[in-house]
């Protein structure tokens, strides 16, 4: 009995269990063995690989298949050559006017896809809101959830999504809302408020999100701006065990197209005194766009630059404002310009 | 004729009657983007620069300015016309002020080696220079 070494019965095992690994640098596709031997031949044989097609390139000739030698492989050759020349067709020199198959072998070149044309959520910028705005939103967020709270239907409100007004600008320019003693909000007057205007809220309601309303009432520039005797709302203390305050806050999120921190309203409820006009005046902080760099939080922050001794630049100190801040710069560039030299820079010498 | 004594006219020393901080400039440079430079980022948008440092030398200048993708200094001008700068890189808002408290109490003259024999002092000698003309006569 022939005991084989170890190492090389391990070595057969798994060459014979593993596939051809082998892949075209050019097209990226996987080889059959018999094509890798005749890929390698065929470089081995010229020193470099000729400008053929991918399907030339990857053709097994059948002398290969049926195991002749290479001397027949040259006979062969010659006379296709032979054959070619007498049908009085001559090969291309040039790849002018031969077509493109496929692609370079680019990611660049390869054509565009239905993922190519995905544009992310995340980093697209949102129009900043103003105090104001936000008192518009908040205020029409209360009139709406409140409105449909008396016709019945404030859950059907709060598991919709609609971000745009349900209502019509007149009925928030004749609501109220009414604060009870205790500082909080009891609920709504309106005074023009009848059965056909139920009826369309009711519909609109009830009718799946459109398309058009994927544009949030933020980035709507029409908004309703509630008068100063209106905006009496914002000392109504925020209730955080009312169903209706979620109901409130929750349109008011819709409206605005921005999810309000949970952090923030864990600090708001915290205290009950807190008032809507805590909400608004954080929210606004929250939004506030964020400083990309240190001078940007320097000009928020003057405590440094209202000092008489700081100086804060708003770019780098150039040699320049070194010469300007000792008044020479003005001599320098005179006489540079007297004696025909860049100002800044380099003149290329011509030889 | 009796020995006369050398006459002096009082030196100013810096310090004695009046102390002039030696340090007239300090300019602090940063980079909004490479991580060395977030210490010292740090510092100056911190209420630490202008209470521990800035309020503390009013007869100093202090200057800020970006020298991008380039590792944060400190750079100070004394009187003398000297300049010394401390390179800052990696370290936090702390150590920051410790260099610039460094740099502002510092005198602005080029460091020098002390070696351990020789007493400096600009102090005259309490015996005043020795004279062979000047006591301890010896009558032969």
């Amino acid at each position: 009995m022939s005991v084989r070494p170890t190492s090389r019965s391990i070595f057969d095992t798994l060459s014979r269990s593993s596939p051809s690994n082998h892949i075209c640098r050019q097209c990226r596709r996987t080889l059959t063995p018999q094509q890798q031997r005749y890929a390698s031949s065929a470089l081995s044989s010229n020193g470099q690989s000729p400008q053929r097609t991918i399907a030339q390139r990857h053709a097994i000739p059948a002398l290969f298949q049926s195991g002749k030698t290479q001397r027949t492989l040259v006979s062969v050759a010659r006379r296709d050559k032979e054959e070619v020349d007498d049908a009085g067709v001559t090969g291309a020199r040039t790849w002018e006017g031969l077509p493109i198959i496929g692609h370079g072998g680019d990611w660049k070149d390869m054509p565009e896809t239905v993922q190519d044309d995905y544009q992310s959520w995340h980093g697209t910028a949102l129009p900043t809101l103003s105090h104001e705005q936000l008192t518009a939103f908040l205020f029409q967020a209360i009139v709406e959830c409140h409105t449909c709270s008396e016709l019945g239907i404030a859950e059907t409100l709060a598991a919709g999504s609609h971000a745009r007004s349900l209502l019509s600008p007149d009925l928030f320019e004749t609501a109220t809302i009414a604060i009870s003693p205790k500082h909080t909000i009891q609920g709504v007057q309106h005074p023009n408020l009848d059965a056909d205007t139920t009826e369309v809220l009711q519909e609109k309601l009830q009718s799946p999100v459109e398309s058009e309303n994927t544009q949030t009432q933020a980035e709507n520039t029409q908004i309703y701006l509630p008068s100063p005797e209106q905006q009496s709302f914002l000392d109504a203390r925020i209730k955080p065990n009312n169903p209706m305050t979620f109901t409130i806050l929750k349109r008011f999120s819709f409206l605005i197209g921005r999810r309000i921190p949970d952090p923030l309203l864990t600090t708001l409820t915290q205290k009950p005194t807190n008032t809507y006009r805590h909400l608004v005046t954080a929210l606004n902080e929250h939004l506030a766009p964020k400083p990309a760099n240190v001078i940007e939080k320097l000009a928020m922050n003057q405590t440094l630059a209202n000092q008489s001794n700081v100086l804060v630049f708003p770019r780098r100190e150039t040699p320049v404002d070194k010469e300007k801040e000792v008044g020479r710069w003005k001599i320098i560039e005179e006489e540079l310009k007297k004696r025909g030299l860049p100002v800044l820079g380099r003149t290329k010498v011509q030889e | 004729m009796p020995v006369q004594a050398i006459k002096s006219v009082a030196t100013s020393r810096n310090g004695v009657g009046a102390f002039i901080l030696q340090c007239r400039r300090l300019d602090f440079h940063y980079c909004d983007w490479a991580g060395s430079s977030r210490g010292m980022n740090k510092l100056l948008t911190s209420s630490l620069l202008p209470q521990q440092v800035t309020t503390k030398y009013p007869a100093t200048e202090f200057r800020i300015s970006s020298r991008p993708n380039k590792h944060p200094i400190l750079k100070a001008y004394y009187i003398n016309g000297n300049t010394k700068a401390i390179c800052v890189r990696n370290l936090e808002p702390a150590q920051i002020i410790q260099k610039a408290e460094l740099l502002l109490q510092n005198s602005g003259i080029k460091n020098k080696k002390i070696r351990g024999k020789n007493v400096v002092s600009q102090n005259e000698s309490v015996r005043g220079i020795w004279s062979p003309l000047h006591g301890g006569l010896k009558n032969v």
